[in-house]
């Protein structure tokens, strides 16, 4: 790929970032729509203007690996579609008629109002809009504070669970033994996400858990409704999600705790499912005894690739750029267990700089590899290809966007893990539990050609 | 059809803009010139002068009834044949009035409102300071091609002047209006003359006119008039007619050079340490405003 954007070079070092190229995330909005899509039955009502909607159902949808997204994403989604007259007398009436709108056509189970950047610059009052349709209506409703430049779309994940808990759930409630929530996946920014959720649910079931994955599944307003019942929080992600882990813990004093990455094949899907056994009080023999087959079986399948694995691959040198949750499982699924060795790793999901340490620790330390890879946080992608660049790398593990840069200037193998997916369409697609490697080194070999 | 000539006035809110816009504008009917007076200002009072302090609708009411409005709802008659405009926008708080002046602006063009009257002048009255560029859209794109500005020697005042010389110095170079003059408004004392003549050395500007504050448009703003209508024999009438006359002569329009914020905090402190040395401030503007305001009460009340 050609790059023709000229970046302003300070001391022949550090680009100087006045713009950014092909960003991996989108808006608060975005975040917040497709999260509200990825709960069956609720309504998403955008106030603003015509293109918001349909650039941001469109960008992260079919960028985190194809498909559809909720009954009303896309063209079925009410949208005020802002004209100019309502920026100059104000948008609040168009609101009120949409939700009158929509309240009479579509049924839903909880409506919730996703506004744009609009409305916040021409003072709207959208609390106010959105509590005059609650005391008059019966369908519940909730409204994101998305408006006004407020971050990413992982930032628009958060905002629609915070909403979601300041207004829908309710005090006081009664702590259903053994449930618990998985937080920290975002629907779409997290390509493997519905496949991920399943899979977690599916592993932590083996141990006798009730989960709640909240997205994703067909229980509808339910999920949302039985969060603050959960005996544990489960983030399975280094940063997304504390918050609002840390909010329900406050309002309802729900503990939580923090997988630092994917659990990535048998050797950490043990320990995630020990660590939340042991902060639940479950033995751990009783554990080991419910997950043994499940670990044999996964190591039954390496026997089957070892060969192609040693033979193939033995010590390959490999480069990632991936969001941190991400990342850090496939690293280190394929430093610890598969005996490669990581050069670096770019994280792309702009974490805070208060968690980047934390990140970066995971990545190197613990790390069977005579080499620990270099940690970049890079959001451009123009920078993230000048930095692999400088790398021997005989697989990239990134976006599509590195797919044919891999090929043509680092004659490297590439495979599409991050966002955004345009070459895989995923729906079941997991790298996450006991036979998430497996997977993994399916899709990584079957990359190779063969001469025989 | 002649070129029209396209003036805007700006300067910080309650300053006089639209006192001073009416009485040129008055002045200027009196002159046989075909005037057109456009309110940029969401209150909609511009104009209310030229007519007998009615109110009239707005540009912008089209926009907000979606009905199909023709232009002589919105265009008006006032004191000798003015054309009386009020661009509109939305209720306090609510909205973007900047962008309602943008929209409004652009309707009248689309509507084809200066070809079809065909005024000799246009006289934008801008509200208040250059806040945002919905303000600024008279001194865009051609719109307005010279830009007068009122300001009296209060710091807040020549404040907005001056963030009026940048918006107009960022525009220059990209079609935009060029200054023309600062009309010194409510300058009675010498000092505040002087004010106003350094401030205007220094941003390199030429002051057009000193008006001094008066009880006679106190009088007539009361009764619903311009001066030039309600007392056309008054010392101010003679001075508005001599401003208009002044701006509709005068061709000079340039780049003013604003200072930049320290040079203008230095310069405020520069003539608040000359003004103290001199002693006690002069207090006859005290004493007569407070008259004034008496005056002001009976004028009212003998109007009602």
């Amino acid at each position: 790929m050609v790059n023709n954007i000229v970046k302003t070079v300070v001391n022949n070092e550090t680009p100087v970032v006045n713009l950014l190229e092909s960003p991996r995330h989108s808006c608060t909005f975005g975040g917040a729509y497709t999260a509200t899509n990825a709960v069956k039955g609720l309504v998403p009502i955008l106030h603003t203007g015509p293109g918001c909607g349909w650039t941001n159902f469109f960008g992260l949808v079919a960028g985190s690996g194809g498909g559809f997204l909720g009954d009303l994403g896309a063209m079925q989604t009410p949208s005020s579609s802002l004209l100019e007259k309502h920026i100059v007398f104000g948008g609040e009436d168009k609101l009120r008629d949409l939700l009158n709108s929509t309240n009479e056509l579509m049924n839903g189970e909880l409506f919730v109002v996703i506004p744009g950047c609009i409305p916040t610059m021409i003072g709207d009052d959208i609390g106010m809009v959105v509590n005059e349709f609650r005391a008059k209506n019966n369908t519940p409703i909730i409204h994101v504070k998305t408006s006004g430049f407020n971050g990413n779309s992982y930032k628009g994940y958060e905002l629609f669970l915070d909403a979601v808990i300041d207004q829908l759930l309710e005090e006081p409630v009664k702590v259903k033994k053994g449930l618990v929530n998985i937080i920290g996946i975002a629907p779409c920014q997290h390509i493997f996400w519905k496949g991920d959720l399943k899979e977690l649910q599916r592993t932590l079931e083996l141990i006798g858990l009730e989960v709640n994955p909240i997205f994703g599944d067909l229980k509808g307003i339910e999920s949302l409704k039985k969060i603050p019942e959960a005996e544990l929080n489960i983030v399975v992600n280094p940063w997304l999600g504390k918050e609002v882990a840390d909010k329900l813990e406050t309002k309802f004093g729900t503990p939580f705790i923090v997988q630092y990455g994917l659990p990535v094949g048998p050797r950490e899907t043990e320990h995630f499912v020990q660590d939340v056994g042991k902060k639940l009080g479950i033995p751990r023999e009783k554990i080991d005894q419910a997950i043994q087959k499940e670990i044999k079986e996964a190591y039954q399948f390496y026997n089957y690739i070892s060969n192609g694995l040693y033979m193939g691959l033995a010590n390959s040198y490999f480069g990632v750029a991936a969001e941190s949750n991400i990342a850090i499982g496939l690293t280190r699924f394929l430093t610890n267990d598969c005996g490669m060795m990581p050069t670096v790793v770019i994280i792309t999901d702009d974490p805070p700089l208060k968690n980047r340490e934390s990140i970066k620790q995971r990545l190197t330390e613990d790390i069977n590899s005579i080499n620990k890879p270099d940690v970049i946080f890079e959001i451009d992608t123009y920078n993230i290809e000048k930095i692999l660049q400088n790398y021997p790398n005989l697989i990239v593990l990134g976006s599509s966007m590195e797919k044919y840069f891999s090929a043509d200037k680092l004659s490297a193998l590439h495979l599409t893990v991050s966002f955004p997916a345009y070459d895989r369409m995923l729906l079941r697609r997991t790298y996450s539990g006991f036979f998430g490697g497996i997977n993994l080194l399916e899709d990584l070999m079957g990359k190779m050609s063969r001469p025989f | 059809m002649s070129k029209i000539r396209n003036i805007a006035i700006y300067g910080k809110g309650g300053i006089g803009k639209s006192t001073t816009s009416s009485n040129i504008s008055a002045a200027l009917s009196e002159e046989g010139y075909k005037v057109m007076q456009i309110g940029c200002d969401p209150k909609s009072d511009s104009t209310n002068t030229l007519r007998g302090g009615q109110f009239i609708p707005t540009v912008l009411d089209t926009l907000r009834s979606g009905k199909r409005v023709e232009t002589d709802e919105f265009i008006h008659d006032g004191f000798n044949g003015i054309k009386c405009v009020e661009a509109g926008g939305p209720e306090p708080g609510v909205g973007c009035a900047g962008r309602g002046i943008i929209t409004a602006i652009e309707l009248l063009k689309q509507r084809n409102v200066f070809e079809d009257y065909s005024p000799d002048v246009v006289i934008y009255d801008v509200l208040g300071d250059v806040v945002c560029g919905g303000f600024a859209m008279p001194i865009r794109e051609g719109i307005a091609e010279q830009v007068y500005t009122v300001s009296s020697s209060d710091f807040m005042a020549i404040y907005a002047a001056n963030n009026l010389f940048k918006g107009i110095l960022k525009y220059a170079n990209n079609g935009g209006a060029l200054f023309s003059g600062i009309i010194a408004n409510s300058v009675n004392l010498p000092e505040q003359q002087d004010i106003l003549n350094d401030f205007s050395k220094k941003t390199k500007t030429t002051i057009t006119e000193f008006v001094p504050r008066s009880l006679t448009v106190t009088r007539s703003e009361l009764r619903g008039r311009t001066v030039i209508e309600a007392e056309p024999d008054s010392e101010q009438a003679g001075i508005y007619r001599s401003l208009a006359r002044k701006i509709i002569t005068n061709g000079h329009k340039y780049v003013p050079s604003p200072l930049d914020v320290d040079g203008l905090k230095s310069w405020a402190q520069s003539w608040s340490d000359r003004l103290l040395g001199q002693g006690e401030a002069p207090g006859r503007i005290n004493c007569s405003l407070e008259h004034g305001v008496q005056i002001a009460e009976e004028e009212a009340v003998r109007a009602r």
